[in-house]
């Protein structure tokens, strides 16, 4: 046999074992002996501290004959309950309650698509501390996840189909990150929320879940969710709630508004830019916070019934930084009678002085409620819309 | 599985051994012997679950303790 | 140099460096332990290690042509020399087995959980061994196409996280007592840095060895400022977080998700992680087997490398019980043992070398 010859067949054979190694035998996944968990819901019994883990998980063959019926545009029945499946499992610790899944499941659960975690508000105020430590620890966990609480239990939550998604966790995400999207609630992955958890002196924050009764085209009623709040933490536990006028204010605050709308008694403004700045000063002890905020927007509604003038414009200006204002100082006064950093006052305090944080740090919760804080807002009135004229005249 | 590590290891013994004999390269077979006898009394030790002493773990005591960090 | 008849250029030179830097700091990125200031510990690091960098390269420059072993036999005499250079070898051969036992943690948390490790590296060891078994000019030409789709794959990486980085996470900035920083930098000159003092055994076969020194340096300037721009990265991402995940990068890079397309680009690390660990480990193991061949002077160094890349196998998986044991020695014992190694013999070699006055002026480079 010649040189060449022989390397042919080794190449052969080569290629021949290679493949078998690329699917990795001893962790090949099959796709029908998963069960891909697409939202994963918390809840603690009051009386026994049980965890009560709630799953999620995608039919994958009954997602292909919904989606052909997509095209009708009315409200899914009874088919797209059957993209999901909820099951669950009761145990003395998160991970003790994520084991017991060969008691009500055929499959392996698979968390790389999880979308979103749901806290029942039990749960989340005895303190979601396991939870969190192994969603970090595990591969699996990944960072981008969103974090929600619900306002009663989480597997209620989890089992409420959603209208225009047929998997019911992709649409409360998409959810969440849409009211994230128009400034009205905060959207929060796990890494930022355990970001802030690490942080001694910041709260944690997840927007807040709730079930309502809507009555459908068909005239029967059927319940959706509906994002209602800000929950807020202290350490690993929720203390309180931030309702939708003190959300709105917080995300001025930390910078966190991208589109959305400012409504003022004379006219609805569509924000088109908004930054803000939280800027520390220390004198002798007594901290100062200017919270500075820089908006741009444009006219959509206008009531006034008046053709609009450039004074006009300068007092809807006004109009809007006294209302931004006014939002912002809801959510410091709800803040402060909470005494949770939601704002990220501390951190700012630390980056810019760095010796003196190491004596706030531990008195942090004295000091908080005790901050003066300053609110300045610089508003931009760009386009004021197709017309300047009113339409009808007083 | 001792089995599996000594077909393996006998089979990795096979490729370079006659070619070394017939260049008469003793030397080099020497090297070979004594660092493939290395080998495959380390592998069966581990296949048979024998603790091996964890050299990285006992350098870092021993620095660890020399310099007290 | 009977046993090596390969050359290879300045630029294939650095491309090894850059690969070889990266090695296993493609996942376990250098700064660790300093926080959110990371970036300045990699910054200090990188001035120091380019300053062993300029040791050792004086003594490849001032012995042409010969690789360290040669340079101790030479240097300290036949015995003397060989047993340093005994030494020496085995500082290679245990940072190739740490090398594969960063490598073979990694892949058993993340991506195969069920395969046993020694699987994964037997495999990862075959390839090694037949890229050596052919030369070094065969590694330079590997690295070639490796190490730039590396550097590729971390710059559009860093390009791709823009929309989550808040560079506040990096302030205040030199939050970490003097003392921790400094040593968190001299760690980081130690790892990875420094650890280019492997190149000693490869400098001999660099065909202009007079740019050697500046083509290793260019090498080093290159991955130093990648890894400055990661630790930048992943304290911006991260936050706080960064300092306590064991892989940062792997899991900074899971946050991208740009329009549903872009999205679990972390498998790019971890191909990253299989082509970088490959050229350290591929050029630890050549150090390894060529030096053995040298201090017992034989003829070919090809039989002994399957035998001595399978002790190194064994070696990564025995050589700590379980990876708290490895990151004690990661963060505290390796930047001093290390010592030794790489600043040590060189720089008394060198020192020797200048104060004998070897080699002698006219001598024919065989």
């Amino acid at each position: 046999m010649t040189r060449g010859q022989r390397l042919k067949i080794y190449v052969i054979i080569l290629l021949i074992i290679i493949p078998v190694f690329l699917s990795g035998c001893w962790d090949s996944i099959q796709l029908d002996k998963l069960s891909i968990v697409s939202g994963l819901g918390w809840d603690i019994n009051l009386d026994t501290g049980d965890v009560t883990l709630t799953y999620q998980s995608i039919v994958p063959s009954q997602i292909k004959s919904t989606s052909s019926t997509s095209g009708s545009g009315e409200q899914k029945g009874g088919g797209a309950l059957n993209t999901i499946q909820l099951d669950h499992s009761t145990g003395s610790s998160p991970y003790d309650a994520l084991s017991r899944y060969t008691q009500h499941g055929s499959r392996i659960p698979y968390y790389r698509h999880t979308q979103v975690f749901i806290f029942g508000k039990d749960g989340a105020e005895q303190g979601i501390y396991p939870f969190i430590d192994t969603v970090a620890r595990n591969p699996a966990g990944r960072p981008n996840i969103l974090m929600a609480v619900s306002e009663k239990k989480a597997s209620d939550i989890l089992g409420v189909q959603n209208g225009m998604e047929s998997i019911q966790a992709i649409g409360m995400a998409e959810e969440i990150k849409l009211s994230a999207a128009f400034s009205k609630y905060p959207e929060v992955t796990f890494l930022e929320f355990a970001n802030r958890l690490m942080s001694k002196t910041t709260a944690p924050i997840a927007p807040m879940i709730g079930i309502f009764l809507e009555t459908g085209p068909d005239g029967k009623k059927i319940q959706k969710i509906r994002i209602t709040g800000t929950a807020v933490f202290k350490g690993d536990s929720m203390i309180g709630q931030l309702n939708e006028r003190e959300s709105s204010g917080l995300l001025w605050a930390i910078n966190k508004i991208k589109k959305g709308f400012v409504m003022i008694p004379e006219a609805s403004l569509e924000i088109v830019r908004a930054k803000s700045k939280i800027v520390p000063e220390l004198q002798d002890d007594k901290i100062e916070i200017t919270i500075e905020i820089d908006e741009e927007s444009n006219l959509i509604e206008y009531k006034g019934r008046k053709d609009l003038t450039a004074d006009i414009v300068q007092e809807l200006e006004k109009g809007q930084a006294k209302e931004i204002k006014s939002q912002v100082m809801a959510a410091v006064e709800k803040s402060f009678s909470l005494d949770a950093d939601v704002f990220g006052f501390g951190d700012a305090v630390h980056r810019k002085y760095k010796n003196e944080w190491k004596n706030l740090k531990p008195m942090w919760d004295e000091v908080y409620p005790n901050i003066k804080v300053v609110v300045k807002v610089k508003t931009h009135l760009n386009e004021i819309g197709d017309v300047n004229k009113a339409l009808m005249k007083k | 599985m001792i089995a599996l590590f000594m077909i393996g290891s006998a089979m990795l013994a096979l490729w370079p051994i006659p070619g070394l004999v017939r260049k008469r390269w003793w030397k080099e077979l020497i090297c070979f012997a004594v660092l493939w006898s290395m080998g495959f009394i380390f592998s069966v030790m581990l296949s048979m679950r024998i603790n091996l002493p964890p050299i990285t773990t006992i350098i870092n005591k021993y620095i660890t303790g020399m310099f007290g960090i | 140099m009977l046993l090596e008849k390969g050359k290879i250029s300045n630029f294939q030179l650095s491309v090894l460096i850059v690969g070889f830097v990266f090695g296993s700091s493609v996942i376990i990125p250098p700064g660790q332990g300093a926080g959110h200031d990371a970036w300045i510990a990699c910054a200090l690091g990188l001035m120091e290690g380019l300053l062993i960098v300029w040791i050792f390269t004086a003594l490849a420059k001032q012995f042409k042509d010969k690789t360290i072993v040669e340079i101790n036999s030479l240097v300290y005499g036949k015995i003397l020399g060989k047993c340093i250079s005994v030494l020496f070898i085995w500082y290679l051969f245990h940072l190739g087995a740490l090398v594969l036992n960063n490598y073979a943690r990694f892949f058993k948390l993340e991506i195969y959980p069920a395969t046993p490790k020694a699987v994964g590296l037997l495999l990862v060891m075959l390839v090694c061994a037949s890229t050596v078994g052919r030369g070094i000019e065969v590694l330079a030409r590997c690295g070639l196409i490796l190490a730039p789709l590396t550097l590729l794959v971390a710059v559009t990486d860093t390009l791709l996280v823009i929309p989550h980085i808040d560079l506040k996470n990096l302030l205040p900035i030199l939050d970490v007592p003097i003392r921790k920083l400094l040593f968190v930098s001299h760690g980081t000159a130690s790892f990875p840095f420094a650890e280019t003092v492997a190149f000693l055994m490869v400098l001999a076969f660099v065909d202009k060895p007079e740019k050697g020194p500046s083509a290793v340096s260019r090498g080093l300037l290159i991955s130093g400022f990648i890894f400055i721009m990661v630790a930048v990265r992943n304290a911006a991402v991260l936050g706080q977080m960064g300092t306590v995940y064991n892989y940062p990068t792997y899991i900074a890079v899971q946050v991208i998700d740009i329009g549903d397309i872009f999205n679990r680009l972390e498998a790019l690390v971890a191909i990253n992680l299989i082509t970088m660990g490959f050229i350290k480990i591929s050029i630890l193991l050549y150090g390894t087997v060529l030096g053995l061949a040298q201090v017992f002077n034989l003829r070919s160094y090809r039989p002994i490398i399957l035998p001595v890349g399978i002790l190194m196998v064994i070696l990564a998986l025995t050589n700590v019980g379980n990876t708290l044991e490895m990151l004690e020695f990661a963060s505290k014992g390796y930047s001093i043992y290390a010592v030794p190694f790489q600043i040590g013999i060189p720089l008394i070699t060198l020192v020797i070398a200048k104060l004998r006055k070897l080699p002698p002026k006219g001598e024919v480079n065989s």
